[in-house]
């Protein structure tokens, strides 16, 4: 039986199941490994067969309603987007008509949904993930809420900025700033850990030169950090390997520099 | 480290490729966004891709007014799980094609029509289905390597997966159609999407 229900991969991801077969096959796989990710990969080859087929243009009609009905529904909650956020490229909507400089920043982002991501990174996860004792959960709980309460004073300030690039591979760094707050935030997600005997090292970097902003705790993922220090004049934040300690000033080719 | 800003300048050229500003929102970017209520992202991104989704929606469902219907459905579905898709388990647009395809053979095997329709028109559609393959080589890359990747699959396991794809039949009723046991339609189908899966490179 097992094995047969194996078997429908293919049906599966073409939608050939009947509905008391697909219920039995969706059991099965939740708990297949295998299976599970035999689906994920055919229901993608899937969707490519769409490609083969024309595009067709639904009528402007049907845009006006789609838009009327999504005013009238509710999203799922968006605490899992905690990630996702990390590697949104922040260019939106907002600059459409505006092709030739579309601007990177989302300004302020909006603030409510900014909120609701950062507050979720500190409950969701990456605070309290590894502690191994009590005492340990309590401190990284402060912790946590300090840097939570320093992300409320950046995303609170009318001038909140965000921004987010890709450095390698899919890795991505989102920097949050404000001038008015004087503070700078990252997260990042999906960066390969630091060179053996190296470390991340982040920096403040104006006209004046570069200052470091501490090091980057790579260990948790996704990783939200306060910068240490003030923005300053700033106008770029920097990251570049160091070896463990860190340096007074940077000593190789930055792998990000973001203006803020 | 510069000291002024023709320093930070000259450090921002070669490995700063995503800095670079002029890069247009991808699908994944869009969806992010809407998944936050951003509504000008949604609006971007229906204009982005509903052409894609309508054209699947008509094969599948046929008569437009149920097309339209459907297609309204995916897209708040779109709306609503946004924060549910995850680019490390695929692009935006299969997950958008995925959601699309489901809903418009629910569609179908829910319909009247469904109950109507004469099984044994299956085999012109199917024709039909590979024949716009065809038609839209030239103008798109994707339909190429669609095309391509269909044409190294016997003609048994192109014909399975199309009537069932494209056609949105079950695979009884693409056993039905060819006359053949259905447990040699799930090989057949499995076999082929395998393959497609390798010919296309899917991860």
């Amino acid at each position: 039986m097992e094995k047969q229900l194996h078997l429908l991969t293919g049906s599966y991801a073409l939608n050939s199941l009947t509905n008391g077969e697909r219920s039995a096959f969706e059991r099965h796989a939740l708990n297949d490994a295998e299976t599970l990710e035999e689906v994920r990969s055919l229901s993608e080859t899937a969707a490519m067969l769409a490609f083969g087929l024309d595009e067709e243009t639904p009528p402007p009609a049907l845009k006006q309603n789609v838009m009327a009905a999504i005013r009238n529904t509710r999203q799922l909650p968006s605490s899992a987007v905690v990630r996702d956020i990390s590697s949104a490229r922040s260019s939106s909507a907002r600059n459409r008509g505006n092709t030739t400089e579309r601007s990177r920043w989302v300004p302020a982002l909006s603030a409510a949904a900014a909120l609701a991501i950062f507050a979720g990174v500190g409950v969701g996860g990456w605070a309290l993930g590894q502690s191994s004792s009590d005492q340990e959960a309590r401190q990284q709980l402060a912790a946590s809420q300090a840097q939570q309460e320093a992300m409320l004073t950046i995303m609170n300030s009318p001038d909140a900025k965000i921004a987010t690039s890709e450095i390698s591979d899919g890795a991505t760094v989102t920097v949050a700033s404000s001038s008015k707050a004087n503070k700078a935030a990252i997260m990042v997600n999906g960066m390969p850990p630091a060179p053996q005997g190296k470390i991340y090292e982040l920096w403040f970097i104006s006209a004046a030169g570069a200052v470091s902003a501490g090091m980057m705790d790579s260990n948790r993922e996704p990783a939200m950090q306060i910068l240490n220090g003030e923005m300053g004049g700033a106008t770029h934040i920097g990251i570049t390997v160091e070896p463990l300690g860190g340096s007074e000033k940077p000593t190789t080719t930055p792998i990000l520099v973001q203006e803020i | 480290m510069g000291t002024d800003h023709d320093k930070v300048d000259t450090m921002r050229l070669p490995w700063m490729r995503s800095v670079e500003p002029l890069v247009p929102p991808t699908h994944e970017d869009l969806i992010r966004l809407v998944a936050l209520g951003d509504e000008a992202a949604f609006e971007e991104l229906y204009d982005a891709v509903a052409p894609r989704v309508y054209g699947l929606v008509r094969r599948v469902v046929r008569d437009q007014a149920q097309s339209e219907e459907v297609t309204q459905e995916i897209f708040v579905d779109v709306w609503a799980q946004a924060s549910r898709f995850d680019a490390d388990r695929g692009k935006a647009m299969s997950w958008i094609l995925v959601i699309a395809h489901r809903r418009a053979v629910d569609r179908v095997r829910a319909s009247q029509a469904s109950s109507d329709r004469d099984l044994r028109q299956g085999i012109k559609e199917y024709q039909e289905s590979y024949d716009d393959v065809a038609d839209t080589v030239e103008k798109q890359m994707e339909a190429a390597r669609v095309r391509k990747a269909l044409d190294t699959l016997t003609e048994p396991q192109r014909e399975a997966i199309s009537l069932a794809y494209y056609g949105g039949y079950t695979h009884q009723e693409v056993a039905e159609l060819l006359k053949i046991p259905v447990g040699t339609v799930k090989t057949r189908i499995r076999d082929g999407m395998i393959r497609l899966r390798d010919k296309l490179g899917v991860a």
